[in-house]
């Protein structure tokens, strides 16, 4: 069984490979049409560096729906899933979350793009005030200061 | 690679989200709750217009971030004003219910229901005057548009939706007599239904596609399809009043009884909920009480008089053999201080 399977290389920006299963890039809607058009064993993705692409790939080949015998379908549980999505998010950096954001959006792969798009509204939620969200974020105000207190005093309320 | 990206971290922050495609940091906000989105306005005027932008909310509808937002209209016996407060869970998980400032007082007796991401407003007294008026309320915005007026001037107006359209069941303004018409929000046109009717109504609920209402002394159904409206006698064993609906169960609080009691339509029958002797027994001394759903679950308010208190309780149902149903008590959390009342509370998806 294992030998039937259909092995890609996928080579990132700086040279990095990785072989999987075509079943893992068909993850990405941006590998799949690639792979279809174009049947060679290797694909160089230009625009994603082999740290982020090593992500990618982890997160793809975690989350493929396996083809088991009898035809049934299945993935690992929802719940494991979920425990290993927790853990794939929290243990990354905001820069990496952002490199990983650009890759999911230019390969395709919408539930990668949720994820990290919900580790940054996490983020952004864990910050105590806007001044905590522009450190964190990297985001200049362009307020002048009585625009800010104005804008303050009418949304005063719902600060704890 | 390393000492690229050290370079690049030397020259800019490391971690800059304006950096990334806009339909990206829209979608990084949609999937903030919207609690923080007064926040976020504050961060820059970007941000501002963002979470203000019916994209954002388009989006939070599509990834399907929507929250549901119990908004409660408080009546304040101090200022004599009816204003909307929203029931938040801070980070701490502490609820309370905190004013929103923007929206201004409602009219008294007016009749409020919640469709789609809006509040509706019908009727009721405005600086001492009857008034027909509609508002629509964007909860989104929380602007308020002004929508054609009810047809006659009708008082003790109540509201409930049938299939995305408003019923509005009021008392003619000379006669007495009950009207009911329905209003399209689509269409934004008012048609009349029934009038001239003789039953007074203190109480409306929507059970599957039918009205219930009460007045002191009977209970009544009107199904829209018939245009019809009948008794219904096993409805009207009980004097129900400020009822509330869960998964199409009829629920009210009677407080000299110390009791919730729940009435199905479909198997009509009556059933006392058990497990709450303790709660009730507390709500029982306070000087007002108003059950309503919320989440799938009930939620108890009540008024500590003597403390200008208004405290919620948070109760699950669960179906034991037999059929008894049984309450738990989630939780029990002093809200808001003020003598305070609780008018109306309405679920809105936002």
């Amino acid at each position: 069984m294992e030998n039937e399977k259909k092995m890609i290389t996928l080579k990132s920006s700086d040279d990095v490979t990785f072989e999987v299963e075509e079943a893992v890039v068909l993850e990405s809607q941006f590998l799949s049409h690639l792979v279809q058009d174009c049947p060679a064993p290797e694909h160089k993705i230009k625009e994603v560096t082999g740290k982020i692409l090593s992500k990618v790939v982890e997160y793809c080949e975690k989350h493929v729906v396996v083809v088991v015998d009898g035809g049934d379908s299945s993935s690992s549980s929802g719940d494991d899933l979920k425990k290993w999505d927790d853990k794939f998010i929290k243990e990354m950096d905001l820069s990496t979350v952002y490199d990983l954001i650009a890759a999911a959006n230019y390969l395709n792969i919408q539930a990668l793009l949720d994820l990290m798009c919900q580790r940054v509204a996490d983020v952004i939620t864990a910050c105590k005030d806007h001044k905590e969200i522009r450190e964190t974020l990297g985001i200049v105000s362009d307020y002048t200061a009585e625009e800010e207190a104005e804008v303050l005093k009418e949304n005063e309320w719902a600060f704890d | 690679m390393s000492s690229k990206a050290k370079k690049r971290s030397l020259e800019q922050p490391p971690c800059v989200l304006p950096s990334l495609p806009q339909d990206i940091i829209d979608d990084i906000v949609a999937h903030v709750p919207r609690w923080y989105y007064p926040k976020l306005s504050l961060v820059s005027k970007h941000f501002r217009s963002l979470v203000a932008s019916p994209e954002i909310y388009a989006r939070r509808s599509l990834l399907g971030c929507k929250e549901n937002c119990l908004y409660v209209l408080l009546h304040n016996e101090e200022t004599h004003k009816r204003r909307w407060y929203i029931l938040r869970k801070n980070s701490n998980g502490i609820r309370s219910l905190v004013l929103i400032p923007s929206l201004s007082a409602m009219p008294f007796f007016g009749s409020f229901v919640a469709l789609g991401s809006s509040i509706y407003v019908f009727g009721g007294i405005d600086s001492d005057n009857m008034t027909t008026k509609v508002l629509r309320i964007d909860c989104r915005s929380h602007m308020v548009q002004t929508l054609p007026s009810i047809p006659i001037r009708v008082v003790n107006t109540y509201a409930d939706i049938i299939d995305g359209k408003i019923y509005v069941i009021g008392r003619h303004f000379q006669d007495y007599t009950t009207v009911i018409f329905v209003f399209s929000t689509e269409t934004q046109v008012w048609q009349l239904c029934l009038e001239n009717l003789s039953h007074r109504c203190y109480c409306v609920v929507v059970m599957g596609d039918k009205i219930y209402m009460s007045d002191s002394h009977n209970s009544f159904v009107y199904d829209p399809k018939e245009n019809k409206l009948e008794r219904d006698e096993i409805l009207n064993i009980n004097n129900w009043q400020n009822a509330c609906v869960l998964d199409d169960v009829l629920h009210y609080y009677d407080c000299s009884e110390e009791k919730i009691s729940r009435y199905d339509p479909n198997r009509r029958c009556w059933r006392v909920v058990d497990g709450l002797e303790e709660l009730l027994a507390v709500t029982r001394c306070s000087e007002w009480s108003n059950i309503v759903t919320y989440n799938g679950k009930l939620l108890l308010f009540f008024g500590k008089g003597n403390t200008s208190e208004v405290w919620c309780a948070g109760i699950s149902l669960e179906r034991r053999q037999g059929g008894e149903i049984w309450g738990q008590v989630e939780w029990r959390e002093h809200l808001v201080t003020g003598r305070l009342l609780l008018d109306k509370s309405l679920a809105v998806m936002v």
